[in-house]
């Protein structure tokens, strides 16, 4: 429990940098003492059936009833090893969370590694606050699967995910093992897209900054030659390979659908406001019309490209609420 | 209890390829045994209620709480009605199986199969209270085997496969835990006597009634169970004195012999013994009742009990468990006084019934008022009068049975003979009783033993005869044997042997169950029969005092880490897992290389290769040498892939070391010299 869980309206240090995609989660071998086990009620329904046999035996001398009672003792004991040995050794690969929309599930994605020629056998993911587990999926000898765990988002900003725990029942359900997970990076929750959209806000094709070597759509315009920053996508390569030196293909974006989302001009409450500017940001992003999102705290110059899209959205979600 | 509902198989009963017919099967064969004990209704409400489940399952609903206590109050009074209470395993097991059905009617979730498994799990237990017999106890192994792997099937929460698919592994497990189960069955601290009366476990008391009506016996002299072997110390008796005594009876009611009012005064003083005592040892199954039997008659026994003035042996409690004792026997006992009171008691008839038996025992007497001379006629009407003896006799008249009969059907067994001879001596003054018990017994000459069964049992009478004391007189034996059904031939062959008769012995079937008598012997000696004496005994034996309470709880200790230490063997797949595969390609392929060496002791494949290789052709050499360092690399790892370890299986198999080395060219060494004797 390093990082410290974080609630919607707290200050990130560092808001600008979104940390999903970008840390790597190091792989880790379940060790054999971070491993709990304990009986579950059901074993503990078995023990009572257990020491009721056994006093039956006690009473009328039954000795085959003895030999009974401790047979299913002795399974009961060994299933107990097995249970633990369900989890020991597991080499677990959590993955960041992606950020979704407020209102959707967040899939937590865990990859499993059974190095071991030993079946793992009924794992399950399963939150603290979760009543409902996922599905329980064995795992076989010396293969690899993905355990996916929904959880539901309700609000727009930081949020820290449950922490997990990955706990097995099988063989007969009468100990539970499990170990807590390392608990997941915060991810960023968007606001809810308004639903129905308004109309976007008519393009403003004057008040944008060309930038001609961005988008893929814009027209051919030219040859000029290389500076240094070019990308290399857009070096006419033929006259390279001709020997005539290092030309950059000039572009000219369309001269239209450039708009800028002011907040200003965005009708409705603070949510509401933020619904609707994140519902249009979708929308142009899929069609891919540069646009610029301006808010009190931000000024992002029009574009189109999934950094961008990123950004912008983090921002919304990220908006601060006024005080109260 | 929450957390259970939702298993990680999920809802349990809803699915089309559900578990829940399996399950409600194999807790049918669990209540299997007792089907005949149980009442009809019982059995039949308990399938109704299954088949009403598996018709209509329920859709994730239960039905309403009033119904259910409803239905449990119901199923509570009519076992109650029916076994007048709920003391004992049989009711314990009836009321088991209507909660188990309506359990199972109910159920809806995991949670509620589960339960179920747990009954089941219990009631087997319950009938093993019932019975222990090898048969029963394999069988309920069988079903113990199906239970395990139902459940190990509800639990993976599976689609595929048949409800007992998982047997197997159900096997691995149960075998894994035996060696657990022994040491705990053995070390375990066995408390002797009950810890409450629970009441009998048995359904019907084992040996003799209490009480003698006309037909009393017919039921006993049917059942072939066996009731407790004898072993003599030193020579058996000779076979006309092998009789068990049992309850005396010597109160006639008319048509009923009951137990006398005095037998709880201590034995006669003023006896005399004669001949030869005879010592054995007894093995009493739990019959349930006090009477323990004993070779006439007892003088000294190793078992609390006592002898009461008509010589009967009796525990002080109900025996509810097999039980041994030594007991010393003098056939030959006579007695010298008849207490007033006693002489009067033995020759009470009730008034006024059967005029015509008195008649002929007073002729009787008139013609010779001596009481050899009386009994001497008494068996000769019998013998002389069309008397035949069958186990199906006519039913006889409630006022006058004795002279309907001696005089009308003239068709009985045992007890019609003993009591009308007992009637008739009664009524020609001479003092008798009727004496109920076992003859004969069957030998089993594998275990060195004498079997009586239920269907030894025998009554006989006793009458007084001045100067001598107690007499026993067999009035049966009297009968021509050309007289006996066929039907009773072969249930009574040992009163027939008893009378000098032999039939034909069966043969193999005879021997079957004379190995089978034997076995059963075994089973009740140890497997049984170990209890806190014996347990001492053992660990006496081993070393060990029972004193020391460190001791056995170190024993239990080590019984329950046992499945830890065989969890570090690493066994994955159950008990299949064998010797490594690599392993034994490596073996084959040595064996294989033979005529080029064989490995020293010390020699590690790697080594042991780099040294064969230089005799192989160039090639092989190398492939050899590959092979050996991908061996050593499988050999020596943790957990190697199953299917690299399949393919250098395969490609030690393939592998050709090429033509055998020219002995002759070469100067052996020390490795080929040890190789020699193979490659020829």
């Amino acid at each position: 429990m390093s990082i410290p869980r974080i609630r919607r309206g707290q200050e990130e240090p560092d808001a600008g940098r979104v940390p999903t995609g970008s840390a790597e989660f190091s792989r880790q071998t379940v060790p054999y003492r971070k491993t709990y086990i304990l009986p579950t009620p059901f074993g503990l329904a078995f023990a009572l059936m257990l020491a009721a046999l056994f006093l039956g035996a006690m009473n009328y001398n039954n000795n085959m009833a003895f030999l009974l009672a401790f047979l299913l003792a002795g399974t009961a004991l060994l299933s107990m090893s097995r249970v633990h040995g369900n989890l020991v050794g597991l080499v677990i690969h959590p993955e960041p969370p992606a950020p979704v929309f407020a209102g959707e599930n967040l899939p937590l994605v865990i990859h499993l590694e059974n190095p071991s020629s030993l079946p793992r056998l009924g794992l399950v993911l399963r939150t603290s606050h979760l009543a409902e587990p996922g599905r329980a999926v064995d795992l076989p000898a010396h293969s690899s699967l993905t355990l996916t765990l929904s959880v539901p988002t309700r609000m727009r900003g930081w949020f820290a995910p449950p922490s997990l725990r990955l706990e097995s029942r099988r063989p007969f359900g009468l100990f539970v093992a499990w170990i807590r997970l390392p608990p997941l990076p915060p991810t960023v929750i968007y606001p809810v897209p308004a639903n129905p959209a308004l109309p976007l806000p008519p393009p403003s094709t004057g008040s944008g900054s060309r930038r001609p070597d961005q988008a893929d759509v814009e027209d051919f315009q030219g040859l000029r030659r290389y500076r240094p920053g070019d990308t290399l996508r857009h070096i006419h390569w033929p006259a390279y390979a001709r020997g005539g030196g290092l030309l950059t293909k000039r572009f000219e974006a369309p001269p239209t659908e450039t708009r800028i989302l002011n907040w200003l001009e965005t009708p409705g409450r603070l949510e509401e406001r933020l619904s609707h500017l994140t519902r249009w940001i979708i929308e142009l992003e899929a069609a891919c019309c540069p646009y610029g999102l301006v808010l009190p705290n931000l000024n992002e110059p029009p574009q189109c490209n999934p950094d961008h899209h990123q950004r912008c959205l983090t921002a919304l979600a990220l908006y601060p609420e006024p005080p109260p | 209890m929450r957390g259970m509902r939702s298993g990680p198989a999920g809802e349990g009963g809803a699915s089309a390829n559900s578990p829940v017919p399996g399950l409600f099967i194999t807790l049918a064969l669990v209540w299997l045994p007792l089907f005949r004990e149980l009442p009809a209704w019982m059995v039949g409400s308990a399938g109704l209620m299954l088949i009403a489940r598996l018709r209509r399952p329920w859709p994730g609903q239960r039905p309403s709480l009033w119904i259910r206590l409803l239905l449990i109050g119901v199923g509570l009074a009519f076992v109650l009605i029916t076994f007048h209470g709920l003391n004992g395993a049989l009711p314990g097991s009836a009321l088991l199986l209507l909660m188990a059905a309506l359990k199972a009617f109910e159920s809806t979730s995991l949670r509620d199969l589960r339960i179920l498994v747990l009954i089941g799990y219990f009631e087997i237990g319950a009938d093993l209270f019932l019975s222990q017999a090898p048969i029963v106890v394999l069988y309920l192994a069988v079903v113990t085997l199906l239970l395990t792997a139902l459940w190990l099937h509800l639990e993976s929460g599976r689609e595929k496969g048949g409800p007992w698919s998982a047997w197997r592994e159900a096997l691995g497990w149960l075998i894994r835990a035996l060696p657990t189960a022994l040491i705990l069955f053995f070390v375990f601290p066995r408390i002797p006597g009950p810890l409450w009366g629970l009441g009998p476990a048995s359904t019907h008391p084992l040996g003799l009634p209490r009480h003698l009506d006309p037909g009393s016996l017919n039921r006993i002299v049917l059942s072939h169970q066996i009731v407790f072997r004898i072993r003599y110390r030193g020579p058996p008796p000779p076979r006309t004195d092998r009789y068990f005594r049992g309850p005396v009876f010597n109160h006639f009611t008319g048509t009923t012999w009951l137990p006398g009012r005095t037998t709880h005064l201590p034995p006669p003083r003023t006896t005399r013994l004669f001949g030869a005592a005879y010592r054995y040892r007894i093995t009493l199954e739990p019959t349930e009742t006090r009477a323990l039997y004993a070779l006439d008659f007892p003088v000294d026994w190793s078992i609390a009990a006592r002898l009461d003035s008509l010589f009967e042996l009796r525990a002080p409690f109900p025996i509810h468990r097999l039980t041994h004792y030594e007991a010393i026997s003098y056939p030959d006992l006579r007695m010298e006084h008849l207490p007033e009171m006693t002489r009067l008691r033995d020759l009470a008839l009730p008034i006024g019934a059967d005029p015509k038996s008195r008649a002929l025992a007073l002729h009787w007497r008139e013609k010779d008022p001596h009481s050899r001379a009386i009994i001497n006629r008494a068996l000769s009407f019998f013998h002389n009068q069309p008397f035949y003896y069958t186990l199906h006799p006519p039913l006889l008249t409630k006022t006058n049975p004795i002279d309907d009969f001696l005089f009308r059907t003239r068709r009985g067994f045992c007890q019609h003979y003993a009591s009308a001879f007992a009637f008739l001596m009664r009524a020609a003054g001479i003092p008798a009783r009727v004496v109920t018990g076992f003859v004969g017994g069957h030998y089993n000459s594998i275990g060195g033993f004498y079997v009586i069964r239920e269907s030894d049992a025998h009554a006989w009478d006793e009458v007084w005869i001045h100067g001598r004391g107690w007499m026993r007189v067999d009035p049966t034996q009297a009968i021509a044997v050309s007289r006996v059904s066929p039907g009773a031939r072969a249930v009574l062959s040992g009163h027939l042997r008893l009378a000098g008769l032999e039939l034909p012995d069966q043969g193999l079937w005879l021997h079957l169950q004379t190995s089978w008598d034997a076995f059963d012997a075994i089973w009740d000696r140890w497997v049984l029969g170990y209890g806190p004496r014996l347990q001492e005994r053992l660990l006496h034996d081993v070393g060990f005092g029972l004193a020391q309470t460190a001791e056995w709880a170190g024993f239990i200790l080590i019984a329950l880490g046992f499945p830890f230490f065989l969890n570090r063997l690493r066994w994955p797949n159950g008990f299949r897992r064998s010797r490594r595969i690599e392993e034994k390609a490596w073996q084959r392929l040595l064996r294989r290389m033979r005529p080029w060496g064989i490995p020293k002791a010390w020699e590690p494949p790697m080594v042991f290769a780099r040294r064969m290789s230089v005799q192989l052709i160039a090639d092989k050499g190398q492939d050899f040498l590959a092979l050996a360092h991908r061996y050593s690399d499988l050999h020596y790892q943790n957990d190697p892939l199953p299917e690299e370890v399949r393919r250098f299986a395969e490609a030690a198999s393939r592998y050709d070391p090429g033509p055998g080395p020219a002995r002759a060219e070469k100067k052996p060494t020390q490795g080929d010299a040890q190789a020699t004797p193979d490659s020829k």
